[in-house]
C-alpha cells in the first residue's frame, strides 16, 4: 500500500525585480487601482499606530515590507487591509526589536478605525485573525530573518552621512524623501543601504551640492545598478505622483522649492536611465517562483534560505526515489 | 502617612528596587524637584510605583525613617542585592543635593553623607567574594558621586569610602593571583570555604538568573522609544538626535551591506 506524500519547498528570495513584482502580482491584485489607492491609506495607517506607539521608522519600514510581500502572494482584499497592515506591525515589531505587546497594537488599531465596543471578545478574534495572517506573512517572506534585521533606511542614511563627512542639511532631506520612499514598491526590489545611498544622491542633486559619495562608495563596488534603480525610481515616482508626495509638505528651509519640472531637469541631467538588468517577460513568467498562485493546501511546506540547501533537498528526494 | 505605615510601604519599594530601578535609571535622568513632585518618566507607566519619586515625595515628613530602613534592609538583603540600594542612595543624594531648600541639604549633609561609607560597606563585605561582583558599579558610583559633591568639606567622607573599595580591590586582586597560581580559589581558613550546594543556594541562584534576565530584558524594552511631541514622523527633534547619536560605518555594518548585497543578488536569480 502506498501513500502520495506532498511537499512544497520554496527558496527564500527577499529582493525581486520590478518585472518580478509584476509577474507575482498578477495572481494576487486584481484591481490595481484600489491596491495602489489603498496602500497610501495604509500607510497613513500605519504611520498614525507608529506615532502613538513611539515606534521608531525602522520598524514601520519593516511593517511596510511585510504589507507589500504578503501581497506577493496572497490575494489583495480590501476588507482585509487594515487587518494584515496591523499583522505587519506586530510581526515589524519582533522583526526590529521594538517589542510591543500584541494586544495593545491590536487594540490601538480597532480603536483608529474608530470600532466602538472593543471588549475581550472582539480582540480576541481580532488577535486570532493576527497571527494566522502573520503565518500567511511570514511565508511570503520564506521566514527569512536576515532581512529588516540590522539595516534599516533612515539608520543607513546617518550612517553614510557621518562616514562621507556629508552636509547634515543633505541627511535631513534624505531623511525627508525616505518617508516617501514607503509609498514605492522600491523596498522589495533593492536592499535598505542601497535606498539610503539613493536618497543622499537625491539630495544632493536637490541641493545642488557636488554629489561625490556614489562613486566613493562605488569604489571597487559593483552596485552601481542597484543605486541607479533606486535614484530613478525615486525620481520617476516624484515626476508622476508629486501631489502624492510629504516631500513638499515639510520641505526644509535650506533647500530651495521644488516641483515637477525641477524633478524632470534632474532626470534630464543624470544620464541614461539604466537600472538593474530584467529578464525577458518569457522568462520572467516561467519563473514558478512568481508564475505559480500558491497553495496553502499542500500541508508540508518548507522554506530554506539557500540554493545549497535547496539541492540538498531535491539530491535527498532523488536517493529516497520519491 | 504615619511613620509605621511609611516605613513599611518605604520597605516594600526597598525589596522591589531590583525590579523597579533599572528601567528608571535606563530613561533620561531629568533632575527632579522634592516640591514639584513631578514624575521622571512620564511615559512609562509602572506597574509598581517608581521608586525615586517615593523617597522624594515622603522624604520631607519621613527622612528620618527612611534612612533608618535602608541601612536596615541593606542588612538583610543578600550581598549582592545590595548594589541596588547604592545605586538608589547615589541617585537620591545627587538629586537632593542639587535642590537648594533647606530640608534635602539637611538630609544629604546630616544623613545621606555620613553613612556612605556605612552603605558602601555593607555593599561589599569584608571577606566575601561574592559581592565582588558588586565592585564595579560601586567604584563607579564613588566617581559619580566625588564628581557631584567636589568641596573639601566632603573629602573625609570620601576617603573613608575609597579606603572601603581600594580594599575590596586588593582583596579582588589577591584572589585572582590565587587562582592563577593554584588553579583554585579555596580558602581554607575562611569561614565562607565552599560548601555542598543546598536547595536554597540553588533557588536563590535560580531567582536571581530569572531577575537579571527580566532587568535585561526591561532594560531593552525601552531603548528604541521615540517621543515625538508634535505628533509628526518627519519630527525635526526626532532627525536631530538621531544625528548626534550615530557613529560612522563599522566593520559590522559594512559585512552586513555586503550580505545583503550577495542576497539581493541571489534573489533575482539572473
Amino acid at each position: 500500500m502506498s501513500a502520495q506524500f506532498e511537499m512544497q519547498l520554496y527558496l527564500s528570495r527577499p529582493y525581486l525585480t520590478r518585472q518580478q513584482i509584476l509577474c507575482a502580482q498578477k495572481n494576487t491584485i486584481h484591481d490595481r487601482r484600489s491596491y495602489n489607492r489603498k496602500k497610501l491609506l495604509i500607510i497613513k495607517f500605519l504611520t498614525d499606530l507608529t506615532l502613538q506607539l513611539n515606534l521608531p521608522r525602522k520598524t514601520l519600514e519593516t511593517a511596510i515590507y511585510y504589507y507589500q510581500r504578503y501581497h506577493l502572494f496572497n490575494l489583495f482584499e480590501t476588507e482585509l487591509c487594515y487587518t494584515v497592515a496591523t499583522s505587519c506591525l506586530v510581526l515589524g515589531c519582533k522583526q526590529a526589536e521594538t517589542f510591543k505587546k500584541a494586544n495593545e497594537i491590536c487594540t490601538l488599531s480597532l480603536r483608529l478605525r474608530k470600532m466602538s465596543n472593543i471588549n475581550s471578545e472582539v480582540l480576541d478574534a481580532f488577535k486570532k485573525r493576527i497571527f494566522q495572517i502573520e503565518l500567511r506573512i511570514l511565508e511570503s517572506c520564506g521566514f527569512d530573518y536576515r532581512v529588516n534585521n540590522y539595516v534599516h533606511i533612515d539608520d543607513y542614511i546617518f550612517k553614510f552621512g557621518k562616514t562621507y563627512a556629508l552636509d547634515v542639511n543633505i541627511c535631513h532631506t534624505a531623511w525627508i524623501i525616505a518617508y516617501d520612499v514607503l509609498k514605492l514598491d522600491l523596498l522589495l526590489t533593492v536592499p535598505q543601504h542601497i535606498i539610503a545611498l539613493a536618497t543622499l544622491k537625491v539630495a544632493c542633486k536637490l541641493l545642488e551640492k557636488p554629489e561625490n559619495l556614489c562613486s566613493q562608495y562605488e569604489m571597487g563596488n559593483t552596485d552601481r545598478d542597484l543605486i541607479n534603480e533606486a535614484y530613478f525610481s525615486i525620481i520617476n515616482f516624484y515626476i508622476n505622483a508629486f501631489d502624492l508626495c510629504d516631500l513638499k509638505d515639510n520641505l526644509p528651509s535650506y533647500i530651495p522649492p521644488i516641483s515637477i519640472e525641477r524633478f524632470m531637469v534632474l532626470k534630464a541631467n543624470s544620464g541614461p536611465e539604466e537600472g538593474l538588468t530584467e529578464l525577458t517577460e518569457s522568462d520572467v513568467g516561467s519563473d514558478r517562483f512568481l508564475e505559480e498562485q500558491r497553495q496553502y493546501s499542500v500541508r508540508e511546506r518548507r522554506y530554506v534560505l539557500s540554493t545549497d540547501i535547496m539541492r540538498d533537498e531535491v539530491e535527498a528526494l532523488k536517493i529516497s526515489g520519491r | 502617612m504615619d511613620s509605621i505605615e511609611a516605613r513599611l510601604q518605604f520597605i516594600q519599594v526597598l525589596k522591589n528596587l531590583h525590579k523597579t530601578l533599572h528601567s528608571v535609571l535606563s530613561t533620561s535622568t531629568a533632575a527632579t524637584s522634592v516640591t514639584a513632585g513631578a514624575a521622571v518618566s512620564p511615559q512609562h507607566k509602572f506597574e509598581t510605583p517608581d521608586p525615586i519619586q517615593f523617597y522624594l515625595n515622603n522624604c520631607k515628613e519621613h527622612y528620618e525613617d527612611f534612612h533608618l530602613c535602608m541601612l536596615d534592609q541593606m542588612e538583610k538583603m543578600d550581598p549582592l542585592d545590595r548594589v541596588t540600594v547604592v545605586l538608589y542612595y547615589g541617585k537620591i543624594m545627587g538629586i537632593l543635593n542639587r535642590d537648594s531648600a533647606p530640608i534635602p541639604q539637611r538630609i544629604v549633609s546630616q544623613f545621606m553623607l555620613p553613612s556612605l561609607a556605612t552603605v558602601f560597606q555593607l555593599a561589599l563585605p569584608q571577606g566575601n567574594t561574592e559581592s565582588l561582583a558588586n565592585l564595579t558599579v560601586c567604584l563607579d558610583m564613588l566617581n559619580i558621586l566625588r564628581e557631584e559633591f567636589a568641596g573639601e568639606q566632603h573629602s573625609e567622607v570620601f576617603r573613608s569610602v575609597k579606603e572601603v573599595v581600594h580594599q575590596r580591590m586588593q582583596f579582588k586582586t589577591e584572589l585572582q593571583q590565587r587562582y592563577l597560581e593554584e588553579g583554585t580559589l579555596a580558602l581554607s581558613a575562611d569561614p565562607q570555604t565552599p560548601q555542598p550546594v543546598s536547595k536554597e543556594t540553588v533557588a536563590t541562584t535560580l531567582g536571581r538568573m530569572e531577575l537579571d534576565r527580566e532587568r535585561h530584558k526591561r532594560s531593552k524594552e525601552q531603548i528604541w522609544v521615540v517621543e515625538r511631541p508634535n505628533h509628526s514622523i518627519l519630527n525635526a527633534a526626532e532627525f536631530e538626535q538621531k544625528w548626534a547619536s550615530t557613529e560612522p560605518l563599522n566593520e559590522f555594518d559594512m559585512a552586513q551591506i555586503r550580505h545583503l548585497t550577495n542576497l539581493a543578488r541571489e534573489s533575482y536569480l539572473i
